[in-house]
């Protein structure tokens, strides 16, 4: 056995050749350090903001992804330059004819590593806090982020720099080996991940992207499981993470014990081939190809316009085809692989088609899913699009409400399919609407499904829910959202919009009047009734909310949430006229009209005409039918005729004004029967 | 002692090594002949523990070599294209290896750095082929080990470094245990040096001797007949190889001097003449046999 003393030598002296590598990481390393100290000085210079310093400079010392992606290069090049000289045979030759056993060998080079990340590591996080000493603002806080900050960058090195080296084992040759690292990084996370939903939206009418897949995948990869380790959302916490960092040390021991195991039985005579051990490659051929070819079948269908499925087809084939003969051109670095294994190639393709084919055919009955009322604890009813949901929670509709609605959604469920192919094959809107269903199971699980409905089993199933409290409360985030998190609030009514400064108090009962008021709308005054006027809120997301329901980066920080406002609001209308002294008018009824003008587009052609009216009486016999502002599309049900374009002139305090107003079928044919457009 | 059992090796399809079995005594020189592709650097990369054998073992003094430092501390390896740490200088090559090799002689490294003109301290990337051959070899004769693996070590070096070299190896041998095993296709290099010689061909040994026995068992004879004899040749005498002009026969057989005067007489032939064979004589001759023949690549 080498003695310790000389394995300490030996340790030495491979770092000792090792010049190069130590000097770029600690280039990078005084580079952060540089950028740490200029983003303290920014800190410290902005007076006006100096009680926020002490949190913003505790919070550089927490883990983040700026020296994440340190950790990554550093990894990466540092397992590069140690087993690169697998890959050459005079280096193979130097090393494996030294009287060094294989695992020791292995034990050098990764310590080495390691201690050429960690030392600079440990130097920069010492640096970090004698600055912040400097500046008055280091703490226990400090101390403590610190120092999970070094256990997180030395996890993302470990998991990284192993992965790296095994990719660098397992190939004969450093850009397949660097190839290899990718696909080790990206093969759950991208490959897989998105398998099942690029099939399913594909091939499934109902299929429902919530955006919330199987996180098990982002745990196969080191790039995802360093992203989730250092991403967060709201200020890094290391319960949030300590999940992550368990993961991770599994990784690297699972990794430290394959690495070893391939690095003692990996032939040295494998130095400048593709891959180090080749009874693997059909099994790696067979993983890349199978996903390289579905997905290549589903991009050809997309592309095409015409949504030809035969394209999907034709998409695995040459998928198939080019996947497999590029991963043995790779295998063999000769172009003629491409036509070799053809047995295995289709085997892989045939493989792909019955995935297709599963999906295709729907073998698991996904769009025709149905549950049955005694499994049911709720139904939750989404309009398209209505992910701006900023309340606490959503239960759903229960008892016999639900069981009601459960009969209409199996009328939709029935008619799907048809209504999409019909809607697809038509252009503009035609009165069918998106609306995305939660069935919430008595089990726990929840199901989500899309369904595209007709306007009839639309009122049908609104009939049903409208008029019950869960509905609204699942809908109308005003309910049971903080408000807090409002920020302003836009009110519109006939010939104003304007910003109302609220107490928080009249805020409140404002809030209040309109909940009263909204609790008793029923569905046949939402579908006959156009609204006057709305109140838009502004508001920010509760973001603990969103991130337990997996919305967080679909969802902007500020958005807006349109409240109607009907005639029969008398509670909000006393609120908004007696105590906030709104001069709020319900109806275009008391304004001037002086002149009215009505514009469409020319049948089959992209020149407008129009029919202006200046018709006083005629003007106010119909004033008090149309509605101020654009269009409103109060819960998707489109109550207003939209076929023609109105513009009012009307007489202000300050003089003339044209506003866009609407109105109702019946008074709109009154306009056009005025005259002729031209 | 090395002992080679029923070695094989495969690269993928290709056979490299079939089957050997060879013995090599310690303090012998031992060359490595074989056509090209034959397996020579195979097996000596298999004997310094660089490769591993596919089927059977390698033994060197009772240990198995593969991934045994024990063992490896008695060897040393000279690849045909050392390897050397970008931006070293000879001595810290030097310092390297000694990390490795315990028994490491820097005095003597840096005498024989003098002696054949080398610089220690200069960057070796700056050095011709020639030199960094030199300097291999210079450091596998510092490493003081039992074994020297040389791989087509001779090649690229002059003459007069040959010499110089070959004379250094044979002093090594006299004054401790050193046995060097040279891989070679230079059959003139081997001949003045080697004590013992295994052919390869094909991945396997086609024949393992001492050079004495196998120049003295090999021979050249030319011989003329009288006109109305009939002489079955091949009934007497093991022909490796036989062409006739005229009446002039010669031929090439492995017999040894006495045995084929004491048969010559029997034939009384008008005339014959016995002439000892180069080792390139007698490795073309081997590989002919076997159909390795240089008509076969010409015609």
């Amino acid at each position: 056995m080498t003695s310790k003393i000389s394995f300490i030598n030996l340790r030495r002296e491979h770092i000792k050749h090792r010049i190069g590598m130590i000097l770029v990481t600690f280039f990078f390393f005084f580079l952060y350090m540089l950028t740490f100290l200029i983003v303290v000085q920014n800190i410290c210079s902005e007076k006006d903001y100096a009680y926020k310093n002490l949190d913003r400079i505790t919070d550089l010392s927490r883990p983040e992804t700026g020296m994440g992606f340190l950790a990554v290069g550093a990894a990466v090049l540092l397992a590069i330059s140690s087993f690169r000289y697998l890959h050459s045979k005079t280096e193979i030759d130097f090393y494996h004819s030294l009287p060094i056993k294989r695992r020791r060998l292995l034990y050098l080079m990764i310590t080495n590593d390691f201690v050429l990340f960690v030392f600079p590591l440990v130097l920069v996080s010492l640096f970090k806090c004698i600055v912040a000493a400097a500046v008055g603002y280091f703490g226990g806080e400090f101390f403590v982020n610190t120092m999970w900050s070094i256990l997180c960058y030395i996890a993302v090195f470990a998991v990284i720099y192993l992965t790296m080296s095994l990719a660098m084992i397992m190939t004969g040759n450093t850009f397949i080996g660097i190839l290899g690292f990718c696909v080790f990084a990206g093969y759950s996370p991208i490959m897989l991940y998105w398998l099942y939903p690029s099939l399913a939206s594909t091939f499934f009418a109902t299929f429902c992207d919530t955006g919330k897949r199987s996180e098990i995948f982002k745990y196969f990869s080191p790039a995802s499981l360093s992203d989730m380790l250092l991403t967060s959302y709201d200020g890094w916490n290391w319960k949030e993470h300590i999940g992550h960092l368990a993961v991770i040390a599994v990784w690297v021991a699972v990794l430290l014990v394959i690495n070893y195991l391939l690095f003692e039985r990996r032939p040295s005579e494998m130095a400048g081939r593709a891959m180090a051990f080749p009874a693997w490659n059909p099994i790696i051929r067979f993983l890349l190809v199978i996903p390289g070819a579905v997905y290549v079948g589903l991009a050809l269908y997309t592309v095409s316009f015409t949504s030809f499925k035969p394209w999907i087809i034709a998409g695995i084939i040459i998928g198939g085809f080019f996947s497999h003969g590029v991963i043995e051109c790779i295998y063999r670095f000769d172009v003629r692989g491409l036509w070799s294994n053809k047995r295995q190639m289709l085997a892989a393709m045939a493989v792909s088609f019955v995935i297709v084919g599963f999906f295709w055919a729907d073998l698991g009955g996904y769009d025709q899913y149905l549950p049955k009322a005694e499994e049911l604890a709720s139904i939750g009813l989404e309009k398209s699009g209505g992910d701006s949901f900023w309340g606490k929670e959503r239960n759903g509709v229960s008892g016999e409400a639900m069981e009601e609605e459960l009969k209409v959604l199996e009328k939709i469920v029935s008619e799907n399919n048809k209504n999409k192919a019909y809607n697809n094959s038509l252009d503009g809107y035609k009165g069918f609407e998106y609306y995305t269903v939660r069935y919430k199971l008595k089990n726990g699980n929840e199901v989500r499904r899309q369904y595209l409905t007709s306007a009839k089993l639309r009122d049908e199933l609104m009939e049903k829910v409208f008029d019950t409290m869960e509905y609204k409360k699942d809908t109308y985030s005003l309910y049971t959202a903080d408000w807090a998190l409002v920020t302003d609030i836009k009110l519109t009514y006939p010939a104003s919009m304007q910003t109302l400064d609220l107490t928080k108090e009249q805020r409140a009962g404002l809030f209040r009047s309109y909940l009263e008021d909204h609790s008793t709308l029923d569905y046949d005054t939402v579908r006959s009734t156009l609204p006057f006027g709305q109140i838009m809120i502004m508001h920010n997301y509760d973001t603990s909310a969103l991130m337990e329901d997996n919305r967080y980066q679909n969802i902007a920080m500020e958005e807006s949430d349109a409240y109607y406002l009907y005639p029969s609001f008398k509670k909000t209308i006393k609120y908004l006229k007696e105590e906030l002294k709104v001069d709020l008018n319900t109806s275009m009824k008391d304004i001037q009209v002086t002149h009215l003008e009505a514009s469409r587009y020319k049948e089959d052609s992209d020149t407008m005409e129009s029919l202006d009216i200046y018709d006083e009486e005629f003007i106010n016999s119909i004033k008090d039918r149309l509605c101020y502002g654009e269009e409103m599309w109060p819960d998707g049900i489109d109550v207003a005729d939209t076929s023609v374009d109105l513009t009012a002139t009307i007489l202000t305090d300050t003089g003339e004004e044209t506003c866009a107003v609407y109105t109702d079928s019946e008074t709109l044919e009154k306009i056009k029967n005025k005259g002729t457009f031209e | 002692m090395i002992e080679i059992k029923n070695v094989s090796k495969s690269f993928e399809k290709i056979e490299a090594v079939k089957d050997i079995d060879l013995t090599i005594r310690s303090q012998n020189i031992f060359g490595m002949l074989g056509t090209n592709g034959a397996g020579k650097s195979t097996l000596l990369r298999m004997m310094a523990g660089i490769l591993r054998p596919g089927q059977g073992e390698i033994v060197i003094d009772g240990q198995n070599v593969w991934d045994n430092p024990e063992v490896k501390k008695r060897c040393f390896y000279i690849s045909d294209d050392q390897y050397f740490f970008p931006n070293a200088t000879a001595k810290d090559m030097a310092t390297f290896y000694g990390r490795n090799y315990a028994k490491f002689d820097y005095a003597r490294f840096d005498e024989l750095l003098d002696k054949f003109g080398l610089e220690g301290t200069r960057k070796i990337q700056t050095f011709s082929k020639g030199m960094k051959k030199q300097l291999s070899i210079l450091i596998g004769l510092c490493a003081n080990v039992s074994y020297l693996f040389c791989d087509e070590t001779f090649d690229g070096l002059d003459p007069v470094m040959r010499q110089g070299i070959k004379s250094i190896l044979v002093k090594e041998i006299d004054e401790r245990e050193l046995t060097p095993i040279i891989a070679s296709h230079n059959l003139r290099e081997l001949e003045d040096i080697c004590d013992h010689i295994g052919l390869l061909h094909k991945g396997g040994v086609l024949l393992s001797k001492e050079l004495g026995d196998l120049k003295c068992n090999m021979h050249k004879m030319q011989c003329v007949f009288p006109e109305d004899s009939k002489v079955s040749l091949y009934k007497l005498f093991h022909i490796l190889k036989l062409t006739q002009k005229g009446r002039l026969i010669t031929m090439t057989v492995r017999e040894n001097e006495e045995d084929i005067a004491g048969k010559m007489e029997q034939l009384d032939p008008v005339y014959y003449e016995v002439l000892p064979l180069s080792l390139e004589e007698i490795f073309i001759s081997e590989t002919e046999v076997v159909g390795y023949d240089i008509k076969n690549l010409i015609y």
